[in-house]
């Protein structure tokens, strides 16, 4: 199945409601003021900058942060890709693409290789991303000394400071108790060699995408009102130990769909006798080699 | 120890030993470098008066006892030495591995904080103040370890081990946590936690205080042999004049926030001049 | 003064001039106690004072204020044993500790004992105080404390539950496993029986004979006899009232 972009309903949509919204749903002011936000966070990479974050006709939770920064970057001729846990038609994904796509009239893909900004909550697309691409995380929560360190005022020293000895002591307990480390989601990652970072709920398989990537990527937290940022080509480093180094997930058996042996799978339950099976968790790369394959002779 | 300097160590030792006289050049030992000057220090809250032009000086491997009743301003001292806030008037200084004179009044909250972890410990009364209770006793006492740039598991795991037998912890309680030691093993992680990265100046805020006797007497005994091991110096704040006369070398004894007296501990207790300490040996003594 | 190229065997090694204590009881109204006042003595290399009197005349509060542990009103107490005099009467705390670790050695009438602390680690540690190592500090302890006869399984016990002579002997070990220019001795043989007493009368000979200096308290007339050159008398205080 190829993707279809859906420009024309976009416009319709977007003629019809030009009286209700401004473009992109936030007024300019304040698409400024996160533009500004999101310019320090690109001039100091991982540094959390504080935004004014809006009421979004959302709740909490459901990427108001993430949907913010997109509706403040977003142009008229820009291609939007919405994802959620990898796949594009899942609830979430396809409430905010359409939301998008009414209030800004923009046109929207499936196809990572074809979209301008692609809105991600929990992955990173398997297909390598390219200059020019904005990635957009949406992020619950952007502090990653949060859990071992509950005063923000102190958390902010700690950053200020390069105080980073608590975050190590995360992974010691992960390795004390477990015998590795056991964080597999959300790892924690040193920004630009000075600023410790939460990659969000992203699974560490797509940690090492976000290192010297082609692609600007930007965060944002709705309910903390922080955005942070990794400009393009810039260094990410997952945290380790000398003695246990990083390694992202990897599987023994290759996705039951496509075949593929690279990309980070979901496990499915098929029948109610508990019958599983493998497969991509980003359905667009996964549709594509499905798709090449049957076409192959 | 390098061999010379360990037979240098043996040399002089039986040269001591075997005759009842001295060496020569016994160093002037209040010519060795301060560690720590107090000039003049006071501090008000708002119009209530925490102490009041305190000064002393305290060398590297003295233990400095501070004694008085609650509310005579040693807490405040306390706090005031580790630049956990400004005083109001007055100068300490603390001079540092590399011989550099630190002003702790006017330090930056970074070089504070580096001090705090690599030449300083501070020891709280209640050891939930000084742990992280939902971190496993290996990582508490790796912390420091890893705040100044340790990043090898195995050897800070080794660290941990070995400061947990050094402060008398079973080694397979590492990955517990500390909720579930008594007080007596929090109070002795707590001092693991501080000594792991080799202090050079210690301060403790009433380290025995809410243990039981037999408790106190095992972290006393272990507190007096740390402290002569690692040749550190310790500021003491205690209301115990039992653990001051068995830690600290020299006490200052404070009422209302200014110092009364001060000397040898044991003349201090012994033979004490001013009234308020004839009041304080006698009653607690006797009590 | 003499010049500073004097040897040291010219000079006392402790000279005590002119020396007064004291004490004032705040706590009862003020009133003071004179123990003594104007007091003089010298004391040389390798000879035993015996401090003689009756109870009352300030015996032991001379002992303790040549060790600083009292701080006299008036006088001075010279040690000259290192590179240069001190004054114990007026030298910092920490002079006083430098010179109490390298010259002076006191043993007092009860052990002070310290929590948790086997009786022979209390003894080695005043080697290892001084630079010995532990191994051999151990070694030593466990000779003085088989001369003094403390049984061997009471070695790795704390002496707290010790009877009264056990823990003087401990106390005597203590304070006689390192050799110190100046020994202050307040009833060493108060509590014990006539073999360990024989025993300490030879330890204190031997010490003399090793160059120490000892000023003690000696209740025992034949100890007093066996080991003392001279006699210092101090009279009871009603005496010198009048």
């Amino acid at each position: 199945m190829m993707p279809q972009a859906t420009y024309e309903t976009g416009k319709r949509l977007a003629g019809r409601n030009a009286v209700s919204y401004n473009f992109a749903y936030l007024d300019e002011q304040t698409k400024r003021m996160i533009r500004r936000s999101i310019l320090k966070a690109v001039a100091i990479p991982g540094y959390q900058a504080p935004f004014g974050g809006r009421e979004m006709p959302m709740p909490y939770g459901w990427g108001t942060g993430g949907i913010q920064v997109s509706a403040a970057i977003l142009g008229r001729e820009d291609i939007l890709k919405v994802i959620d846990q990898g796949s594009d038609d899942t609830t979430n994904a396809v409430s905010i693409r359409a939301f998008f796509a009414r209030v800004a009239g923009v046109r929207t893909t499936t196809a990572t290789a074809e979209a301008d900004i692609i809105q991600t909550r929990h992955r990173i697309p398997e297909q390598p991303l390219r200059e020019g691409q904005i990635m957009v995380y949406q992020v619950p929560i952007p502090e990653p000394l949060r859990r071992m360190e509950p005063s923000e005022t102190e958390t902010r020293a700690m950053h200020a400071l390069e105080e980073y000895g608590a975050m190590h002591v995360k992974l010691y307990e992960d390795i004390a108790r477990h015998g590795d480390i056991a964080t597999s989601f959300d790892y924690p990652v040193l920004v630009n060699k000075r600023y410790v970072m939460s990659p969000s709920p992203l699974p560490k398989f797509d940690n090492p995408k976000m290192d010297q990537c082609p692609a600007l990527q930007l965060f944002g937290a709705g309910r903390e009102k922080r955005i942070y940022a990794i400009p393009p080509y810039t260094s990410v480093r997952s945290l380790d130990f000398e003695d246990y180094p990083f390694t992202a997930q990897h599987w023994d058996k290759p996705c039951a769909i496509c075949g593929a042996t690279d990309s980070y799978l979901d496990e499915i339950i098929t029948d109610d006798a508990g019958t599983r099976m493998f497969v991509c968790s980003d359905t667009d790369y996964c549709g594509r080699r499905a798709a090449e394959k049957r076409s192959a002779p | 120890m390098t061999a010379a300097q360990a037979a240098e160590r043996l040399c002089s030792a039986t040269c001591v030993a075997r005759s009842a006289s001295i060496p020569d050049g016994t160093p002037d030992p209040d010519a060795e470098p301060i560690l720590l000057s107090v000039r003049g220090v006071s501090h008000y809250y708002g119009a209530r008066l925490g102490c009041r032009d305190i000064s002393f000086e305290l060398w590297p491997g003295e233990v400095l006892g501070i004694v008085g009743e609650s509310g005579s301003g040693k807490s405040t001292l306390l706090n005031l030495l580790a630049g956990r806030f400004p005083s109001s008037a007055g100068s300490i200084h603390y001079r540092d591995r590399e011989g550099v004179l630190h002003e702790i009044n006017s330090l930056t909250e970074a070089v504070r904080r580096r001090l705090l972890r690599t030449e300083w410990g501070f020891v709280h009364q209640n050891p939930r103040d000084g742990l992280r209770m939902r971190v496993s006793g290996g990582g508490n006492i790796g912390e420091r370890l890893m705040a100044c740039g340790s990043r090898h598991y195995g050897n800070i795991r080794r660290a941990a081990l070995d400061w947990l037998a050094r402060v008398e912890i079973a080694a397979d309680r590492i990955d517990d946590r500390p909720l579930s030691y008594s007080g007596g093993m929090q109070q002795r992680l707590q001092i693991a936690r501080n000594l792991v990265s080799s202090p050079r100046l210690v301060f403790m805020d009433e380290p025995t205080g809410g243990l039981d006797v037999s408790v106190q007497a095992k972290l006393l005994d272990l507190l007096r042999q740390l402290v002569r091991q690692l040749r550190l110096s310790v500021v003491l704040v205690t209301h115990d004049l039992a653990v001051a006369r068995l830690l600290a070398h020299r006490l200052i004894v404070m009422r209302r926030g200014e110092i009364v007296e001060s000397g040898l501990s044991d003349q201090v207790l012994d033979d004490p001049q001013h009234a308020y300490t004839q009041l304080l040996v006698s009653s607690i003594l006797q009590g | 003064m003499r010049s500073a190229s004097s040897t040291i065997a010219d000079k006392p090694v402790l000279s005590v001039r002119g020396l007064s204590k004291s004490f004032t009881l705040h706590t009862q109204g003020g009133i003071t106690i004179e123990a003594f006042s104007g007091m003089d003595l010298d004391l040389w290399k390798g000879e035993c004072l015996a401090l003689h009197g009756p109870s009352g005349a300030g015996k032991s509060t001379l002992l303790r204020s040549l060790y600083a542990n009292y701080k006299p009103c008036a006088g001075s107490i010279l040690v000259n044993c290192g590179s240069r005099p001190v004054d114990m009467a007026t030298a910092s705390p920490r002079t006083v500790l430098s010179v109490r670790h390298s010259a002076m050695g006191y043993v007092s009438q009860f052990l002070r004992v310290i929590p948790r602390v086997s009786s022979l680690d209390i003894v080695a540690e005043q080697l290892t105080a001084h630079g010995e190592d532990e191994r051999s500090a151990r070694e030593k302890a466990g000779e003085l404390l088989a001369r003094l006869r403390i049984p061997k399984r009471l070695w790795e016990l704390a002496p707290a539950t010790f009877s009264g002579g056990e823990q003087q002997r401990v106390n005597i070990a203590r304070g006689f496993i390192h050799c110190y220019p100046v020994m202050l001795l307040d009833e060493p043989t108060a509590s014990l029986d006539a073999a360990n007493r024989e025993t300490v009368v030879a330890m204190i000979k031997e010490a003399k004979a090793a160059g120490t200096a000892v000023v003690g308290i000696f209740h025992d007339e034949t100890v007093r006899c066996a080991v003392a050159d001279r006699v210092y008398e101090l009279r009871p205080r009603d005496a010198r009232a009048e």
